[in-house]
C-alpha cells in the first residue's frame, strides 16, 4: 500500500510522489509541491454561505474584509480545502511534508 | 396509630444490586441472611431465591414467614438500568419561552457530567448523552418571574394551549413543567398544571403525571431542578412496574403490607410516598446507615465505611454517630441533579479493577479505573477476561482460595490469573509474577486509601482518628492494606459483611425530608447587622413541619415519636456555592440564637479553610431542609468491645496455605481459619487468613484479629508497627 | 523595570537543567512508589481545587478557572490540577524571579511561612485578572519545593469594570498589577496587604476573600507534601517531583516523533484591537522535526494601541490549552510535557509587545493563535496515521469568545463588578473526522470548567435573561458541523444604573476556520436596545417574545423597535432598567465537504433549530419538504447540480491567483495591519508569485 492518507481527501502516492484524491483516485500533481496547484479554485462572497438570508451587517463576514476560497478536486468536484482570506491575501501552503523523512520513517517501521 | 417498629418481630430487608440480590431477615431479634444472583428479566425470582436461602437455617416455609412479616424494606439500583437503556415514556418539557435549550446547554460542558476525569479531558471524543427529552419535545411559553418571585410577565395561556396541542400531536406520554424561578414563585407552573388537567383529563394522558419542577426541587438553579424533574418523570413508570410485579408475587405468598422503599436520604418510606430519584444509591446509603447504627451500639463516634464489591468501591463518612454529609454536586448517570442525597463516594477500584503498565509514562503501573466488571470479570473467572485484575493478584498472592470463592459458588482458575499478570504487568517491567501481583495489591490499596483520605479531610476531619468499617465481598480481603495507606489502626468487620446493605436497611427509620427555598440575610457586613425578622424563619420551618406531619400521618405513624432535625443551606458573600449546616434548634427565639447560628457558620467556614480566617462577607440563608423520622429500625443491642485485657485464645487453624506477605515475595505457609467457627475471645496474629461465608479475611503480619460477641471481628495494628507504606526495592533501571 | 526580567525571553517556564541532587534523588523512586505518590500529589491538587471551588467568591473560581500546582525547588512545574491550562507556565517564572532577586536580598529574603502574590504578565503571569498565590516549602533549612494556587478574579480596578477594559491604550489603564510580592509571613496574609488590594478594586470583598482562600489551598498542598517528606524523607520528594518532569518529557517526545516531519501552516485574522475594528494578522507555521515542534508566528501584525496585545509566553500558554485538551489530553499537567514544544513570536508584533503595552484582553485574542496552531497540529496529527493520535484530531473549539463585563449597583443596592460566564464558557466544540462538534461544550482555556445557571446570574446581578438558547447558523457547516455557541439576551432589571461592556471579537471577520473543506464559524454583532422601546413587546401579550437574535430582529421590525447592531467589542456604557443587551457565544467550525453531510442530519438540525432552512437549502443543498422532512431524490439531484456548478465556476490555480491577488481590503481596515499582505516581508511579493507569502 504505497498510498499514504494525508488529509480527509488527499493521499500521497509514495512511489510516484504525487498527490492523489482519496475520493476519485485522480492524481493532483507533485507531492513535493503545494497540492493546491493541482486543484480548481472558486471565490465566494461570504454572504452566500453565512447570511442566513438576512441582509444585516455583522450577521455574516464583511465581503470587503473577507473572501472565501473553495478548492475542488478537478475529477470529482469534492471540496478538498477552504480558506477564508482578506481579498488579495495569498493562499496558504498549509501542508509541506518532508517526503524523504516520511519515506524513511515508513521504511524504518517496515524493517522493525 | 402505630410506630414504625415491627410488632411481629419479623422483618425482611432486600437489596437488589446489579449482580447479586441480598436478603437480610430478622426473626424475633435473630438475624439470618441469603444471597442469590439478580434476575434482570423478572427481579422477583432473584428476590425469592435470596429469601429462600435466608430461610433455610430457620426451617420455616417462605409463605408462613411472609404471612407474619410486618415490614419489608426494599432497596435497588435497578431502576437505573432503565436509564442506561434509555427505555422510558416519551416526555415533553414546557419551559419559559426563550429558554427552550436550557436542558441541553446545562452548565456548559454538560457532556462531562458523570464521566471520569480522564474522559472529561478528552475533548476530541466529547459526546452529549442521549437525551431523555428530545429537543423537538420542548416548548416555551410566554411568562417570566424574577429572582424575587415577582411576576414580570404574566403567563400567556394561549401559549399553553398551543404547547399542549403540539406535544399531544407528537404522542407525549408525560409532561415536565420547569419555568425560570418557579422555585421563587410556582404560580405559573401550577396554572399550567391546571390547564393540562382541564384540557386533557386523566383518560387522555393516561396515568402519567404532569410534574412541576417547583414540586420536585423547590430550589433555585433551573438546570438541576429540571434534570431532577426529568429523571423523576422518566423512571417513575419503570420502577412502579418493577415493584408492582414484586408486590403481586408477595401477595400470592400472603404478604399483605405495603413495601417500604429505602431512600437515599437514609430512611424508608411507603412506595406511594417515594419519588423514584430518592431510591438512587439507596443500597449503599443503607449500608452506611447500618454501619452508623452499629457504631452507635459499639460506642464509636467517627468512622469510615467502605464497601468493596466485585467491581466497585463505595465509601461513606460518619461523624458523631450520624452520616450527615450530602453530595455537593450529585450526578445521576450523566445528569447533574439537585437532591438531598447522602454522600456515597464511588471510585473505580475493586476486585475487577484492571492493572496495566503505562509504557508511555515511565512504565508506570496503573490499576483501574477500567474494570472487567462482572462480565467477563477477572481473568481467573475463566469467562473470557484476559486482563489482570485485583482479584487475580489476590489469587496469585494466595489470599483467595480458587476453590472456595464466594463460598464455593464460583471456581476460579489460578493459571489464568498468573498468565494475565505475567503477560500484561510482569513482562513489560521485568518483574516476577509474584512481584507484579504484590505491586498491584499495594497500588490498589493505596489508591483506595488516598480516596478515603481525601473524602474525610475535605470534610474537615483527620481520618487517622477514625475507625474503619469494611464490608462487601472484597472489604475484609483488602481493608488492612488501605487502612495502612491512610493511617488507620483499627478496623471492624461484621458477620453480615457480604449482605451489609440489606442488613443496613433493617436499621432504618421511616423518614421524610422536605426542602424549601426562602432567602433571607443572616448577616450583613456593610451595616454589621444580623437577621431580625425571625417570624419568616420560623414560619418556613412550621410550614415544612406541617408537610412532614401530613406524610407521617398518611403512613400511619405515631407523631408523638417523630424526631425533627433542621439544616440550612447558606451562601457566603456572592459565592453561589451553598454551605449546609445543622441548626441546634428548630426555631429562632431571640438575637442570641441568631448570633449562635452565625457563629456556627463561621466555624464551619474555618474548618473548610483549614483555620485561615476569611474576611467578613454577607451571609444569606437560601434553603431550609427539615428531616423528620419515626424510629422503626431494628437497633443492634449495645455492645462493648472488651479493652483487650481479657485472656486471648489462639485458635487452631483449620488448614494452611501458601501466601505472600512482604516485599521478599516468598510464599509462606500461612494458617487458615474458618471464621464461622471462631469463638468470642479468639485472637489471631497475622499473617493469617480467615475463610468466611462469601468473603475472605486477610490478616497481614503486624495485624491482629480479635473476635467479639455477635461475630464482630476487630483488626488492629500491633504496637510498634507504623501505618506507613513500606519502602520497596527500586525497579527503575 | 529596575530588576532583570529576561526570564521570559529565555523561556524559563521550561524545566531547568537537573541538579546533581535531583539526579541522585530520582534513583530513590521505584515504579510502585512513583505510581503511588503521583496519585497522592494529584489528589492533593484536587483537594486544593475543591477548597477554591467551595469557598471562593469570584464566579470563575466555581467555574473551574483555577490551577493548583506542585513545583520543584527550582520552581519548575512538576504536577498540576489544571482547571486552566494557561497556568501550566504562569507560576514558575515568578518563583524563579523570587529566587533570583529576593532570596538573597537582605530587605526581602525567602523563609518558611512566606506567602507570595503575583498577577503581572511582565513577570511571567498572564493578564492581571489571573492572580496567583504561591508558597515555598522548607524542610529544616532546605527549600524542597513550591506550591501555587491561581484563579481568575474578574475585577482589577482598571478604567472599566470587569478586568478587561476595551479602552486601555497602555498598561497604566489596566489597574492592579503586582509583581511577585511577599504579602504574608508565618503562613498568614498581612492585613495591610489585603487593605491595599481592597483599596485598588471596585469589588473589595472578592479580592480579599479569594486571596485568603488561595492561601488556604496552598497550605493544604504544602501539608500533603510534608506528609510524604515525613514518610519517605525530603530526598525522596525531591526525586519524585523531578521524576514526574523527566518522564513526562520522555512521553511527550515519543509522541511528537510520531508526527511526519514538515511544515504546517494556517493564517487567521482578528477584527478588533479593543477600542475599534481593524484587520490584524495571526499567521502560524508549525515546524515539526524529529522530537521537536516549533510554532512560529512570524508575520503577525505590529503592536496595537489597545488591550489586544500579548507577550510571547502568553501565546505559548494559549497553545498549551490546545495541547492538553487534544494532543496531550492523557498526559500529566507538567512542565515536562511541554519540553519538546516551543514558540516564536517576533518582538514588536502584537503577539510579543513591549512591556508598556496594554494586554488585558490577551486571553480574548490569543485563542485565535491557539486555534491557528491547533489546525496546523491537526494536519500533522491526521497525516501521522496513528490510531490513538487520530482519536484526538478535532477542529478546535470556538475561539471568538463573547461575554458581558459589568459593574454597578445590583438589585440589593450593593456595588458589584464581574463577568457573565454563561456565554463565555459555553463555546461550541469543533467538528471531528467522524462526528459533529458539541453545542456549548467548551470553555476554551479550562479543561474541566463550567458555566453557571441563568438563575445563578440573576441571583447576583441586576438583569434577567430574555433568551438563552443555541445560536442558529452560528457554527461552521461541513460534512460534520461545528458545535453551536449560545445566544444570550439580557434585560437590565432593578438597577438605577449598570455599566455593561459587550466583549469579544469576530463581528466582521470569522475567527474560527474549519478543517479539510469545513466552513468557518460565523461572525455576530453586539446587540443593544436602549430606552423604553422594549416596553412595546411587554405591553402586547400577543407579540411573541424572542427565542434568539433572529426572532429579536423580526419582532423589532414588526413592532418598530430601534435595534443597534455594533461590533461586539466596544467600550461599555451605562444602562438602566429596561435596556436590552445581547451577545452570541462562539460557535466552532466544520469538517469536510458540506455535500458529504448526511441529509437526514441536516433535516434534524433544522428541526432542532441549530441551522436555518436557508442554510439547509443554500449551503448544504438539501431539499426539505414543507413539513421539514427530507426529499432524498430531490436532494441527490441538487447535489449533482452543485458539483457540476463547482466545476463550471472554478478556475485553475494560476489563473485564479492572478485575479485574486489584484484585490485588497479597504485602507481603513488595514490601518493597523502592518505591511500588506505580510507584515514581516520587506516588500510586497510579486503578484504572480504562486506560492504563499506565509511560508516561513
Amino acid at each position: 500500500m504505497s498510498q499514504r492518507p494525508i488529509t480527509e481527501y488527499l493521499a500521497i502516492d509514495l512511489a510516484k510522489e504525487v498527490w492523489v484524491c482519496r475520493r476519485c483516485g485522480r492524481e493532483l500533481g507533485n507531492a513535493r509541491e503545494n497540492y493546491k496547484f493541482g486543484l480548481l479554485l472558486r471565490e465566494r462572497d461570504p454572504s452566500e454561505i453565512h447570511s442566513s438570508g438576512l441582509n444585516e451587517a455583522r450577521f455574516y463576514p464583511d465581503p470587503s474584509w473577507c473572501r472565501i476560497v473553495e478548492m475542488f478536486c478537478p475529477g470529482c468536484a469534492t471540496l478538498i480545502e477552504v480558506e477564508y482570506l482578506p481579498p488579495g491575501h495569498p493562499l496558504t501552503h498549509d501542508i509541506e511534508i518532508d517526503l524523504d523523512s516520511l519515506k524513511a520513517a515508513i521504511q524504518g517501521k517496515r524493517s522493525v | 396509630m402505630r410506630t414504625a417498629q415491627s410488632t411481629s418481630g419479623t422483618t425482611i430487608n432486600i437489596d437488589v444490586g446489579g449482580t447479586f440480590t441480598d436478603c437480610y431477615l430478622t426473626v424475633d431479634g435473630r438475624g439470618v441472611w441469603g444471597k442469590a444472583a439478580t434476575t434482570p428479566d423478572d427481579l422477583s425470582r432473584g428476590f425469592l431465591n435470596a429469601l429462600a436461602e435466608a430461610c433455610k437455617p430457620l426451617g420455616i416455609e417462605l409463605s408462613s414467614l411472609l404471612s407474619h412479616t410486618d415490614i419489608l424494606r426494599y432497596s435497588t439500583t435497578v431502576a437505573l438500568n432503565a436509564l442506561l437503556q434509555r427505555v422510558g415514556p416519551r416526555l415533553g418539557l414546557i419551559t419559559t419561552r426563550g429558554h427552550e435549550d436550557m436542558l441541553f446547554i446545562g452548565n456548559g460542558r454538560a457532556w462531562g457530567d458523570g464521566l471520569p476525569i480522564a474522559e472529561q479531558r478528552r475533548v476530541a471524543q466529547a459526546r452529549m448523552p442521549e437525551a431523555l427529552i428530545k429537543r423537538e419535545m420542548v416548548v416555551g411559553v410566554r411568562e417570566r418571574v424574577d429572582s424575587f418571585g415577582e411576576v414580570i410577565r404574566p403567563l400567556r395561556e394561549g401559549d399553553v394551549f398551543e404547547a399542549l396541542q403540539y406535544l399531544v400531536d407528537r404522542g407525549v406520554q408525560g409532561i415536565v413543567v420547569a419555568l425560570i424561578w418557579s422555585s421563587a414563585n410556582p404560580k405559573h407552573e401550577r396554572a399550567i398544571r391546571e390547564i393540562v388537567r382541564e384540557e386533557y383529563p386523566e383518560v387522555y394522558l393516561g396515568n402519567i403525571p404532569v410534574l412541576l419542577s417547583s414540586d420536585i426541587v423547590p430550589k433555585w438553579r433551573e438546570y438541576t431542578r429540571t434534570t431532577t424533574s426529568m429523571l423523576t418523570a422518566f423512571l417513575h413508570t419503570e420502577l412502579t412496574n418493577q415493584l408492582l410485579a414484586i408486590g403481586d408475587r408477595l401477595r400470592d405468598l400472603h404478604y399483605g403490607r405495603p413495601l417500604q422503599m429505602v431512600q437515599n436520604t437514609g430512611g424508608v418510606a411507603k412506595l406511594t410516598r417515594t419519588r423514584v430519584v430518592d431510591t438512587y444509591q439507596s443500597g449503599p446509603v443503607a449500608g452506611i446507615m447500618g454501619a452508623a447504627a452499629r457504631a452507635r451500639s459499639l460506642g464509636i463516634e467517627n468512622l469510615v465505611c467502605t464497601d468493596m464489591g466485585g467491581t466497585s468501591f463505595d465509601l461513606g463518612v460518619v461523624v458523631k454517630g450520624r452520616p450527615k454529609f450530602y453530595s455537593v454536586r450529585p450526578v445521576i448517570d450523566r445528569w447533574a441533579v439537585d437532591l438531598p442525597l447522602l454522600e456515597v463516594k464511588s471510585i473505580g477500584a475493586g476486585g475487577g479493577s484492571i492493572a496495566c503498565i503505562n509504557a508511555a509514562f515511565g512504565n508506570r503501573l496503573e490499576v483501574g479505573p477500567q474494570s472487567a466488571g462482572s462480565m467477563p470479570g477477572p481473568a481467573c473467572y475463566g469467562m473470557g477476561g484476559s486482563k489482570p485484575t485485583v482479584t487475580d493478584a489476590d489469587v496469585v498472592l494466595g489470599y483467595i482460595d480458587p476453590n472456595n470463592f464466594l463460598a464455593g459458588r464460583m471456581k476460579l482458575e489460578a493459571d489464568r490469573a498468573h498468565d494475565a499478570i505475567r503477560k500484561h504487568v510482569a513482562k513489560p517491567t521485568g518483574m516476577s509474577v509474584e512481584q507484579a501481583a504484590f505491586s498491584i495489591k499495594r497500588v490498589v490499596d493505596e489508591k483506595m486509601g488516598i480516596e478515603i483520605f481525601k473524602e474525610v479531610v475535605l470534610k474537615g476531619h483527620d481520618p487517622r482518628e477514625f475507625t474503619l468499617f469494611a464490608y462487601g465481598g472484597g472489604g475484609p480481603t483488602h481493608c488492612c492494606g488501605y487502612a495502612e495507606a491512610l493511617g488507620i489502626r483499627r478496623i471492624l468487620l461484621f458477620a453480615e459483611s457480604s449482605v451489609f446493605c440489606a442488613y443496613g436497611s433493617s436499621t432504618l427509620d421511616v423518614t421524610h425530608v422536605y426542602e424549601r427555598a426562602c432567602p433571607m440575610v443572616l448577616y450583613d457586613p456593610m451595616t454589621r447587622s444580623y437577621l431580625t425578622e425571625m417570624t419568616a424563619f420560623n414560619q418556613t420551618v412550621e410550614a415544612l413541619e406541617a408537610d412532614l406531619r401530613r406524610d407521617m400521618v398518611a403512613e400511619g405513624m405515631d407523631l408523638s415519636q417523630m424526631q425533627l432535625s433542621l439544616e440550612l443551606e447558606l451562601r457566603y458573600g456572592s459565592s453561589p456555592v451553598t454551605q449546609r449546616i445543622a441548626c441546634k434548634e428548630l426555631r429562632l427565639r431571640d438575637q442570641e440564637s441568631v448570633h449562635e447560628l452565625y457563629q456556627e457558620f463561621r466555624e464551619h467556614l474555618l474548618s473548610l479553610s483549614l483555620g485561615i480566617d476569611l474576611p467578613e462577607a454577607s451571609v444569606r440563608i437560601e434553603t431550609f431542609v427539615l428531616r423528620g423520622s419515626v424510629p422503626g429500625g431494628d437497633l443492634p443491642e449495645r455492645q462493648t468491645l472488651d479493652s483487650g485485657l481479657a485472656p486471648r485464645r489462639q485458635p487452631p487453624p483449620s488448614s494452611r496455605r501458601d501466601a505472600i506477605w512482604d516485599a521478599s515475595l516468598r510464599y509462606m505457609s500461612t494458617p487458615v481459619y474458618a471464621v464461622g467457627g471462631l469463638q468470642e475471645g479468639d485472637a489471631i496474629v497475622g499473617p493469617g487468613i480467615g475463610e468466611a461465608r462469601d468473603t475472605t479475611y486477610v490478616i497481614p503480619p503486624g495485624w491482629q484479629l480479635v473476635v467479639h460477641a455477635g461475630g464482630v471481628c476487630e483488626m488492629s495494628l500491633l504496637a510498634g508497627r507504623e501505618p506507613t507504606p513500606q519502602p520497596s526495592h527500586s525497579t527503575t533501571a | 523595570m529596575a530588576l532583570d526580567t529576561s526570564f521570559l525571553i529565555n523561556k524559563r517556564y521550561k524545566p531547568e537543567p537537573m541538579t546533581p541532587q535531583e539526579a541522585e534523588a530520582i534513583q530513590l523512586v521505584s515504579h510502585e512508589d512513583y505510581s503511588i505518590f503521583t496519585q497522592r500529589l494529584a489528589s492533593a491538587c484536587e483537594e486544593g481545587k475543591e477548597i477554591l471551588v467551595r469557598l471562593g467568591i469570584a464566579g470563575p473560581l466555581q467555574s473551574g478557572d483555577v490551577c493548583l500546582s506542585f513545583h520543584t525547588a527550582q520552581g519548575d512545574l512538576a504536577l498540576a490540577e489544571m482547571g486552566t491550562f494557561l497556568h501550566a507556565i504562569t507560576a514558575s517564572v515568578p518563583m524563579k524571579f523570587v529566587l533570583k532577586h529576593y532570596k538573597n536580598d537582605p530587605t526581602v529574603g525567602l523563609k518558611d511561612g512566606d506567602v507570595y502574590f503575583c498577577n503581572e504578565a511582565v513577570y511571567g503571569g498572564l493578564h492581571n485578572p489571573d492572580q496567583i498565590v504561591f508558597v515555598p516549602i522548607f524542610v529544616e533549612e532546605h527549600l524542597v519545593g513550591w506550591v501555587a494556587a491561581a484563579g481568575h478574579e474578574p475585577e482589577t480596578g482598571a478604567i472599566e469594570p470587569g478586568g478587561q477594559p476595551a479602552n486601555a491604550r497602555d498598561r497604566y489603564a489596566e489597574g492592579l498589577k503586582v509583581p511577585p510580592v511577599r504579602i504574608g509571613e508565618n503562613f498568614k496574609i498581612r492585613r495591610d496587604m489585603l487593605e491595599f488590594f481592597e483599596n485598588m478594586v471596585r469589588y473589595p470583598e472578592m479580592i480579599s476573600i479569594d486571596t485568603s482562600v488561595k492561601l488556604s489551598a496552598c497550605l493544604r498542598l504544602r501539608t500533603r507534601l510534608l506528609e510524604i517528606v515525613e514518610n519517605r524523607g525530603k530526598d525522596f520528594v525531591i526525586g519524585l517531583l523531578r521524576k514526574i518532569i523527566e518522564d513526562s518529557a520522555v512521553a511527550a517526545k515519543n509522541r511528537v516523533r510520531q508526527l511526519p516531519d514538515g511544515k504546517y501552516r494556517c493564517v487567521t485574522f482578528l477584527d478588533t484591537y479593543g477600542p475599534a475594528e481593524a484587520l490584524i494578522r495571526v499567521p502560524c507555521t508549525l515546524v515539526k522535526k524529529d522530537d521537536t515542534m516549533v510554532a512560529d508566528f512570524t508575520g503577525a501584525s505590529p503592536q496595537l494601541p489597545g488591550p489586544y496585545n500579548a507577550f510571547e509566553h502568553i501565546v505559548y500558554a494559549h497553545l498549551t490549552c490546545m495541547l492538553f485538551q487534544y494532543y496531550f489530553s492523557d498526559q500529566p499537567g507538567s512542565s515536562g510535557t511541554l519540553v519538546p514544544f516551543d514558540v516564536h513570536c517576533t518582538k514588536g508584533s502584537f503577539l510579543h509587545a513591549d512591556s508598556q503595552a496594554a494586554i488585558s484582553s490577551c486571553t480574548a485574542m490569543a485563542p485565535l493563535a491557539g486555534n491557528a496552531f491547533m489546525l496546523c497540529l491537526d494536519k500533522a496529527m491526521y497525516a501521522s496515521g496513528e490510531k490513538e493520535i487520530l482519536a484526538n484530531v478535532a477542529v478546535p473549539p470556538g475561539a471568538s469568545v463573547r461575554a458581558f463585563f459589568f459593574g454597578g449597583i445590583n438589585q440589593f443596592g450593593k456595588e458589584v463588578a464581574g463577568v457573565s460566564l454563561r456565554p463565555g464558557n459555553t463555546a461550541g466544540i469543533g467538528a471531528r473526522p467522524d462526528k459533529d462538534g458539541v453545542e456549548c461544550g467548551s470553555f476554551w482555556w479550562v479543561g474541566r470548567g463550567n458555566a453557571v445557571d441563568v438563575e445563578h446570574e440573576e441571583l447576583l446581578y441586576p438583569y434577567f435573561g430574555e433568551y438563552c438558547n443555541f445560536a442558529p447558523d452560528n457554527a461552521g457547516p461541513g460534512k460534520y458541523r461545528g458545535g453551536a455557541g449560545l445566544t444570550y439576551g439580557i434585560r437590565l432589571h432593578r438597577t438605577p444604573g449598570f455599566y455593561v461592556q459587550t466583549f469579544g471579537l469576530a463581528s466582521r471577520y470569522p475567527a474560527n476556520p474549519g478543517l479539510f473543506g469545513g466552513y468557518a464559524a460565523n461572525v455576530r454583532p453586539g446587540i443593544r436596545i436602549v430606552g423604553a422601546d422594549w416596553g412595546k413587546v411587554d405591553a402586547d401579550p400577543d407579540v411573541p417574545t424572542p427565542r434568539n437574535e433572529f426572532e429579536l430582529l423580526e419582532i423589532a421590525k414588526k413592532v418598530g423597535i430601534q435595534v443597534q447592531l455594533t461590533p461586539v467589542q466596544i467600550p461599555g456604557s451605562l444602562f438602566t432598567a429596561g435596556d436590552f443587551v445581547g451577545v452570541v457565544g462562539s460557535g466552532a467550525a466544520g469538517y469536510g465537504d458540506v455535500l458529504e453531510r448526511d441529509p437526514e442530519a441536516v433535516a434534524r438540525d433544522v428541526a432542532s433549530g441549530v441551522i436555518t432552512r436557508w442554510a439547509a437549502d443554500k449551503v448544504y443543498r438539501v431539499v426539505l419538504r414543507e413539513d421539514g422532512s427530507l426529499d432524498s431524490q430531490a436532494t441527490a439531484e441538487s447535489h449533482r447540480q452543485e458539483r457540476l456548478k463547482r466545476l463550471a465556476e472554478a478556475k485553475p490555480y494560476a489563473e485564479f491567483i492572478q485575479e485574486f491577488l489584484q484585490k485588497k481590503p479597504p485602507a481603513d481596515a488595514l490601518a493597523l495591519y502592518g505591511n500588506w499582505p505580510d507584515p514581516a516581508a520587506e516588500k510586497r511579493p510579486g503578484v504572480a508569485e504562486p506560492v504563499s507569502a506565509t511560508q516561513a
